[in-house]
């Protein structure tokens, strides 16, 4: 697998890269998938789930805001039609987990997944779309 | 002779890069804004250098020979509709795993508490200051709880679970409600799954 584009997310006033996808466990846990992912032949092996979210987070909460498909993509879905009636903003409120973002330079490049290793990764803990707990960890380069 | 039919073949393919690329920008118009463009600036210069000369470089030097192939593969052309080229496909995209992974069950011992159907959607209930979810229990996946409560066993309890999904290819802790009926274990809802390693 290719090395994968992350999702977006703005937070403390900056756009940062993410490399959780908190839009799978919606699907996993009963929402309806609008066929992402199911791509065949992918037009591009840097986005096997055939999406890239948008993320917020605001008053200590997740938000979804918009999500961008591929063009072309068969899933032809945006923030409304997979949320219909919330075409601007959707509360996170089905995720429990810890969102990863990493940051610094690259120390260890590896093209698969988010397998590739940075300075140091940003971590938020979040319970059911509230953000309960952030901190840094520190990487090392890996050994082979 | 033979050159200038090949010129010609060269040339064409040139116009039908250049008219793919327009009609590409075309359909992916309205978009909004391109999601990857940020990722252009956290990339290293030498992956920079490579998306902006050598990718489109080397898509040229594809493109130009074989682009009669792939413009037959962009619109689908009738061929790739015919049996071998679908079988092939068939063939080519069957992806499995080396063994078969189990698939999560609810036992008698990740039970927690039994709760009443009010009891579940009074305490699942989502609030927003932002209004960003609906005013129904599990917000988002009402919809998915509806049709979990309407599929259920006349004279079935809801009980709240909690359980460890281990296999080869994962190790999450799962959450969620389940019917039982008697002895046995029904359907389940779930409410969470989150990696044992964050845990």
């Amino acid at each position: 697998m290719t090395a994968q584009f992350g999702e977006n997310l703005h937070y403390d006033g900056r756009e940062m890269s993410m490399c959780t996808y908190p839009l799978a466990d919606y699907f996993a846990l009963g929402g309806v998938n609008p066929g992402f992912g199911q791509d065949w032949p992918l037009d591009c092996t840097a986005l096997w789930r055939g999406y890239i979210g948008t993320w917020e987070i605001r008053g200590g909460r997740l938000y979804l805001i918009a999500i961008n498909v591929m063009p072309g993509s068969r899933a032809n879905a945006n923030l409304g039609t997979v949320f219909p009636g919330y075409p601007d903003r959707v509360f996170a409120h089905w995720y429990t987990g810890m969102l990863r973002i990493p940051q610094g330079k690259i120390l260890k490049y590896v093209h698969m997944g988010h397998q590739s290793t940075f300075e140091h990764d940003l971590l938020i803990d979040v319970e059911r779309g509230v953000v309960v707990s952030t901190r840094v960890r520190e990487n090392k380069t890996p050994t082979d | 002779m033979l050159l200038t039919i090949f010129l010609y073949y060269m040339g064409v393919g040139l116009i039908v890069l250049v008219a793919l690329s327009g009609y590409a920008k075309w359909k992916g118009r309205g978009n909004g804004p391109d999601p990857f463009a940020r990722r252009e600036k956290t990339i290293s210069r030498k992956m920079q250098v490579a998306n902006i000369f050598l990718v489109p470089l080397a898509i040229v030097l594809l493109f130009i020979p074989a682009w009669p192939w792939i413009l037959s593969v962009e619109f689908n052309f009738p061929w790739h509709r015919l049996k071998f080229w679908s079988d092939k496909a068939a063939t080519d995209v069957t992806l499995t795993w080396p063994d078969s992974e189990p698939e999560f069950e609810v036992k008698e011992a990740n039970l927690l508490e039994k709760l009443s159907q009010a009891d579940v959607e009074a305490n699942e209930r989502v609030e927003d200051p932002l209004h960003a979810v609906p005013d129904e229990p599990f917000g988002h996946l009402y919809v998915a709880w509806k049709a979990f409560v309407a599929g259920l066993e006349p004279g079935c309890e809801l009980w709240s679970f909690q359980a460890r999904w281990k296999t080869e290819y994962r190790d999450n802790q799962m959450q969620g409600y389940v019917a039982r009926r008697g002895e046995k274990i029904g359907p389940y809802f779930l409410t969470s799954q989150r990696s044992m390693r964050e845990i």
